[in-house]
């Protein structure tokens, strides 16, 4: 039975609920920002309208700078968590090079196999990842928000233009991400399913009876 | 919301409603995928319409309005707009407006006056030539639209502080409103007003007078505010306790405070 009490375990509370707080946070983000990109393209000649949120520039605007404050106060919170939980040093901070790249065939071979708990090589680096573009994406927003004010990140990502197109690549990167992600996640419902509390409806035959 | 659009999403609330109590979440790959789709739709379906909606107006628009305060205890009055050399100046500057290049107003400069009113000790009319009379200051700074794009240009005129002071403002004051001949209008916090880079700007890129299409004959120029903060052919200037926002801010609720 300890197989079925295993796969049972749901992440703890406060990593679901970071997680959906952090879901609505960075799609409102993401949408309003297609919408603001809209109102001046440089890159790409529109992003898609259908999914753009806020009707309008004015619109888009709004939403971008309310969810802004979910987005940075729920982040802090999950940071803060993840550090004083010791979830960040034993799940994602501990690869291991010496496994390296025996974790990386096993990844390409098998891209599903993810048991609770645990992690390999290839997704502790790219949570790490992440986070880090997270972390850039918010540096980057602050520095466009607030050139003047802020002018120490403004002039980190090379100026106001620079900076615009930085937030951009972090834009596009995290979106690329999320796409991945939710095709993984739906391919392996059970880990959706811990996700978002429910707890999988296990198979009550262990080993011993099959 | 078109009432066909409602049923859409009734029936998609209901449809996800019926998955989530559904006896036995099960490991059913289909399922799922539906499951998702269906909270796709679901939240897909009210697209745009949802921010035009009063409630949701509202709330966005108290949110703007906290933002407002929260950029006010943000700004630095002593930090200062990065400046760059004539050189790096942007040629053509855009021009930018909520009319097209053709109706920009002509203003006789002779005949011209700008009203100094409210809180002040000595309100009166200025004539232009009494204005360039004054000590000038030139700068190149980035002006920076609430679109996006940005762009440097080189501004002369007399700094804000000093004007306010010749007229005997009360810089205890919260706002200081302006009026333009096109019918525009914004205001913006003391604080800001009082920057040492804010001017009203009568000389562009090395001239002593404003191109038409950028302001002709007086316009503000504030490189710590976004660019519709900036306005041209100004008319009127006013130092009140009373707010009055502005033209995009009732128009479409851009945020009022739109520092940099």
């Amino acid at each position: 039975m300890s197989n079925t009490l295993a796969s049972t375990t749901l992440p703890p509370l406060w990593v679901r609920i970071v997680h959906w707080i952090n879901v609505f946070a960075f799609v409102t983000m993401l949408l309003s920002g297609w919408q603001i990109y809209n109102a001046d393209p440089f890159w790409i000649s529109s992003m898609p309208k259908m999914l753009a949120l806020g009707g309008s520039l004015p619109g888009a605007l709004q939403w971008h700078f309310a969810a802004m404050w979910i987005l940075v106060g729920n982040g802090a919170i999950a940071i803060a968590l993840l550090i004083v939980s010791g979830r960040l040093r034993t799940l994602y901070l501990s690869i291991r090079l010496r496994t390296l790249r025996a974790e990386i065939r096993q990844f390409i071979e098998a891209p599903l196999k993810h048991e609770h708990g645990q992690r390999n090589a290839v997704q502790k680096m790219t949570y790490l990842a992440v986070l880090l573009l997270l972390s850039m994406e918010v540096l980057s927003g602050l520095g466009m928000w607030k050139p003047v004010q802020f002018q120490v990140l403004t002039n980190f990502f090379g100026g106001y233009e620079s900076t615009r197109r930085v937030h951009f690549v972090g834009m596009s990167s995290l979106g690329l991400f999320m796409l991945g992600h939710i095709v993984l996640a739906i391919l392996s419902p059970q880990l959706l399913l811990a996700m978002l509390g429910i707890k999988p409806h296990t198979q009550t035959t262990t080993e011993k009876s099959k | 919301m078109t009432p066909h659009k409602d049923d859409e999403q009734l029936q998609a609330w209901l449809q996800l409603q019926r998955e989530l109590q559904s006896p036995a979440t099960t490991l059913d790959r289909r399922k799922l995928l539906r499951l998702a789709l269906v909270s796709a739709a679901t939240i897909l379906l009210p697209g745009c319409e949802i921010t035009e909606r009063d409630n949701v107006q509202s709330v966005l628009r108290q949110i703007s309005h906290f933002n407002d305060g929260a950029q006010a205890t943000l700004l630095d009055p002593g930090r200062r707009a990065t400046e760059y050399a004539p050189s790096q100046v942007t040629t053509p500057f855009r021009f930018n407006a909520f009319y097209s290049e053709a109706s920009v107003p002509e203003i006789d400069g002779n005949t011209w006056r700008l009203q100094v009113a409210g809180r002040v000790a000595r309100p009166r009319d200025w004539a232009l030539t009494e204005i360039k009379a004054l000590t000038p200051m030139t700068e190149c700074t980035r002006l920076i639209c609430i679109e996006g794009w940005s762009a440097v240009g080189q501004w002369t005129g007399v700094p804000l502080h000093h004007f306010l002071q010749l007229n005997g403002a009360d810089i205890r004051s919260k706002y200081v409103a302006f009026r333009c001949a096109d019918g525009y209008y914004t205001s913006i916090d003391m604080a800001s007003a009082l920057h040492p880079q804010t001017m009203l700007a009568f000389g562009f890129s090395g001239a002593d007078s404003l191109p038409d299409e950028f302001g002709f004959p007086l316009r503000l120029r504030i490189p710590i505010k976004l660019g519709f903060k900036n306005p041209k052919h100004l008319v009127a200037l006013t130092v009140t306790n009373d707010f009055t926002s502005g033209y995009w801010e009732d128009l479409h609720g851009y945020n009022w405070f739109a520092g940099l």
